[in-house]
């Protein structure tokens, strides 16, 4: 157990200082375009004071935060939300939270989020999913490894590693979300009992939210025969190629989430893999951004925009395939049902 | 930051998080200014002023009143004695 209160209580808590009407939170567990549904975790690096009001209103520290004994290391508390049906969804209840502790939660250094999605990706898919928002964020950050360690990371009973995809630990799961299979058939509920492939994006933005919740509709689909199967294969496909012609392909295969067949030494392999993609993406955001000498001997930044940049590209994929899903989609809606 | 110095090499500074340059990035509108609100003026008090006014007048013309005919006192004593 995670959290001992409902989505209705954080609803009636917030909805005083939010805009949220009783028909919007009536559609809190909608899935929209087939997407897979979110959740959240927000892990606090100061002393939370400003959480205070929200916990004792929805229970109290031992109800709502005490529970749960997974959190980031650094963190003082970590409060975990429950799911929601999509990525816009997810991104309201944060801005209804910003607004009633009265600090932002976006963009904030000192707020780590964590998003969840369903179902629980191989280890290939774990680095696609990893590298694809990594390269698709509105900010490339750089690692330590204290950024990535969990209270989890080298538990006896549900070791994670220090990684950036992390499995569930065989915790709570809500399966209550509406599925599209490979059939066409909207199901009532998500195909997997238990399991979760969760990110830790740390100080993130409302555009790391709508890129993770559809790459890992994308892969969940296609590990998991969904509707959006062949797409999501064809992603796999694509984001290979990528990697391959920037010549990061090998960072495949290094061990992107902690799995039962971990071996000694794959944290610091997993590091090596992000430390160059990194460096990469850093090399590449300065080789974009190439300073001119201009007229007047004045310096200034001015984007080149290569087309073979590897950020311009991935930015051009996740476009393509959000483009894709939401016209299939919309056919879908006018049928009534997935074709 | 990080400060990372090879010999041979210039000294670099390498930030935390840089902006993905490919990525517009999400302008800030600053908070509407607030419209500023008419505060509405006491009403007149016509006759409690005045009022005042008029005794601190009487007051002080009657200080003066009695100044002046204290020094009238004063001068009049004055010449009789000589």
């Amino acid at each position: 157990v995670t959290y001992r209160y409902r989505l209705q209580d954080l609803f009636a808590l917030l909805r005083p200082t939010s805009e949220w009407t009783e028909e919007a939170a009536a559609h809190q567990r909608a899935v929209k375009h087939g997407l897979v549904s979110v959740g959240l975790k927000i892990h606090c690096l100061d002393d939370g004071k400003q959480f205070a009001r929200l916990v004792r209103d929805l229970g109290g520290r031992a109800e709502v935060l005490d529970i749960n004994l997974y959190k980031d290391e650094r963190a003082s508390m970590c409060l975990v939300l429950p799911p929601v049906g999509s990525a816009g969804e997810a991104i309201h209840l944060i801005q209804c939270i910003e607004q009633f502790i009265g600090i932002g939660l976006f963009g904030n250094r000192r707020i780590q989020l964590q998003v969840c999605s369903p179902g629980r990706l191989s280890s290939r898919a774990s680095a696609l999913l990893a590298i694809s928002f990594y390269l698709g964020s509105d900010t490339l950050r750089r690692y330590t490894q204290a950024d990535l360690r969990t209270t989890f990371s080298s538990g006896f009973a549900h070791p994670r590693g220090v990684r950036l995809v992390l499995y569930d630990a065989e915790g709570d799961f809500d399966r209550d979300f509406t599925w599209w299979n490979e059939q066409g058939i909207v199901e009532p509920r998500l195909p997997f009992r238990n399991g979760r492939t969760d990110l830790l994006i740390g100080s993130g933005s409302t555009l790391d939210i709508q890129n993770i919740n559809l790459i890992a509709t994308l892969l969940i689909h296609s590990e998991y025969a969904g509707y959006w199967r062949s797409l999501g294969d064809q992603f796999r496909l694509e984001m290979e190629s990528l990697l391959d012609r920037h010549l990061l392909a090998g960072l495949l295969a290094a061990p992107w989430i902690r799995e039962s067949s971990a071996q000694i030494g794959d944290d610091d392999r997993f590091f090596a893999a992000l430390q160059e993609l990194v460096a990469y993406a850093y090399g590449e955001a300065t080789r974009v951004k190439q300073p001119s000498l201009l007229w007047f001997g004045k310096w200034r930044d001015i984007p080149a925009r290569p087309p073979n940049g590897i950020l311009e590209e991935m930015q051009t994929l996740l476009s393509k395939y959000r483009n894709l899903i939401t016209t299939q989609s919309a056919l879908v809606a006018q049928g009534g049902e997935p074709a | 930051m990080i400060h990372a110095h090879q010999p041979g090499s210039q000294p670099i500074d390498i930030p935390e998080t840089i902006p993905n340059p490919v990525v517009p990035q999400p302008v800030r509108t600053p908070a509407p200014a607030k419209e500023p609100v008419k505060v509405p003026a006491p009403a007149k008090v016509v006759n409690r002023p005045r009022r005042y006014c008029s005794l601190v007048v009487d007051l002080c013309e009657s200080s003066a009143q009695s100044k002046r005919s204290a020094a009238d006192r004063e001068l009049k004593a004055i010449l009789q004695r000589h």
